[in-house]
């Protein structure tokens, strides 16, 4: 066999192959990032709120609002100015880059400070821990996380009481969940959907 | 006229001469370089393996994230055509991920193109060198084993039986009897 028709045949195997060798699709790529649970690390959400506090020059971040999507390495938050406590802007970053901010509207008739979460009481160091315990709790085959809230949550003891925590969502193929951690990382529940 | 650089001017001209044309090559072999390597990396990282640009992962992707993913997706932007790009992702063990973009991994490719392209001279020149010397090796084997015994003369020089044989004529004048390569015959 002459050493050319060997070039040849390497060469009509790469046009046939083309543009397959060493690629994934995308859907499984997303699979593959919900096999190992869904891409949350605490970087995600403690990079964005880093960021912010310095933007606006405070030691003391207050929230209105806070969510992470791992899955698409999103991050919104809604951020009170510290020089003026009426004025609110949403953030939203994505791979910890600030890509947008826009001003939310206010109605005067709303409670802020009822509604304001102060990030220094936030265990965001436990958030790791806490999304290894929601998904160990939950215990579902190809479970992963799919979002995570700050948000108001019932307390453990007195369930009429609400206290500042944190909101877990969990899916999978079969079912979807939801677990409830304190501000300071104590597991309160897990309530399937 | 003289040039901006007064070194230039106290070279002859003849020096000016082979140093402008050394320039110009080197330009030229710079460009050649540059536009082989551009389009290997177009051929070859976008047209038949993508996966290439994993290559890239222990340059562009950190510690905590090391598995590299080439990530397609194809799009249709009108009915009956497909388009696909290509995207470096660098996954950690959660699943937490970092787009690398296409960009850096091609241009950090077309540098190991380049080597490549570079290096082939460097290879290739060492291999034919032994493939010509294995041959002129089998070529001096041949002639040896050609020659007569007894016979130790450099090579090429060894005459066949024919060529050494001398026929004595009737007039006793000699007649050396011509061999495969010695042309034509001298004799009386």
């Amino acid at each position: 066999m002459r050493p050319w028709r060997g070039v040849v045949t390497l060469a009509a195997g790469a046009i046939l192959l083309g543009g397959c060798i060493g690629a994934t699709p995308r859907d499984d790529f997303e699979e593959e990032i919900r096999s190992r649970g869904g891409g949350f690390t605490e970087s995600m959400i403690g990079g964005p709120l880093e960021d912010a506090a310095r933007r606006l020059g405070t030691d003391d971040l207050q929230l209105l609002m806070l969510m992470a999507t791992p899955e698409y390495a999103a991050v919104t938050m809604e951020v009170r100015n510290p020089n003026n406590s009426r004025e609110v802007d949403r953030y939203f970053y994505q791979g910890g880059s600030l890509q947008s901010t826009e001003p939310v509207k206010v109605s005067v008739r709303d409670d802020l400070d009822s509604e304001t979460i102060h990030v220094n009481d936030l265990a965001v160091d436990m958030l790791e821990e806490m999304t290894d315990q929601a998904l160990a709790t939950f215990d579902t085959e190809g479970g992963f996380v799919s979002s995570i809230q700050a948000t108001s949550v019932w307390g453990p003891d007195d369930p009429s009481n609400m206290l500042l925590g944190w909101r877990i969502s969990l899916s999978s193929p079969r079912t979807d969940a939801v677990a409830s951690f304190a501000a300071d990382g104590e597991f309160l529940g897990l309530e399937l959907q | 006229m003289t040039s901006r650089l007064p070194m230039f001017d106290m070279l002859p001209n003849a020096g000016k001469a082979k140093l402008g044309c050394g320039l110009l090559s080197s330009f030229m072999a710079f460009f050649g370089l540059v536009f082989l390597s551009v389009m290997t990396t177009l051929v070859v990282s976008i047209g038949i393996w993508p996966g290439e640009m994993k290559l890239t992962a222990p340059i562009l992707c950190p510690d905590e994230k090391p598995d590299p993913y080439v990530v397609s997706d194809t799009y249709s932007p009108q009915p009956g055509e497909s388009s696909t790009t290509y995207t470096l992702y660098c996954v950690g063990e959660r699943g937490d991920f970092e787009d690398v973009g296409v960009f850096r991994p091609m241009a950090l490719l077309t540098l190991f193109h380049a080597g490549l392209w570079l290096a082939i001279p460097f290879v290739l020149a060492p291999i034919a060198m032994l493939r010509r010397r294995a041959r002129q090796g089998d070529d001096d084997e041949a002639t040896v084993k050609d020659r007569p015994e007894g016979d130790t003369g450099p090579p090429g020089t060894s005459r066949s039986p024919a060529v050494q044989r001398t026929e004595m004529t009737g007039s006793q004048n000699p007649v050396i009897s011509g061999g495969v390569d010695d042309g034509p015959v001298i004799g009386g």
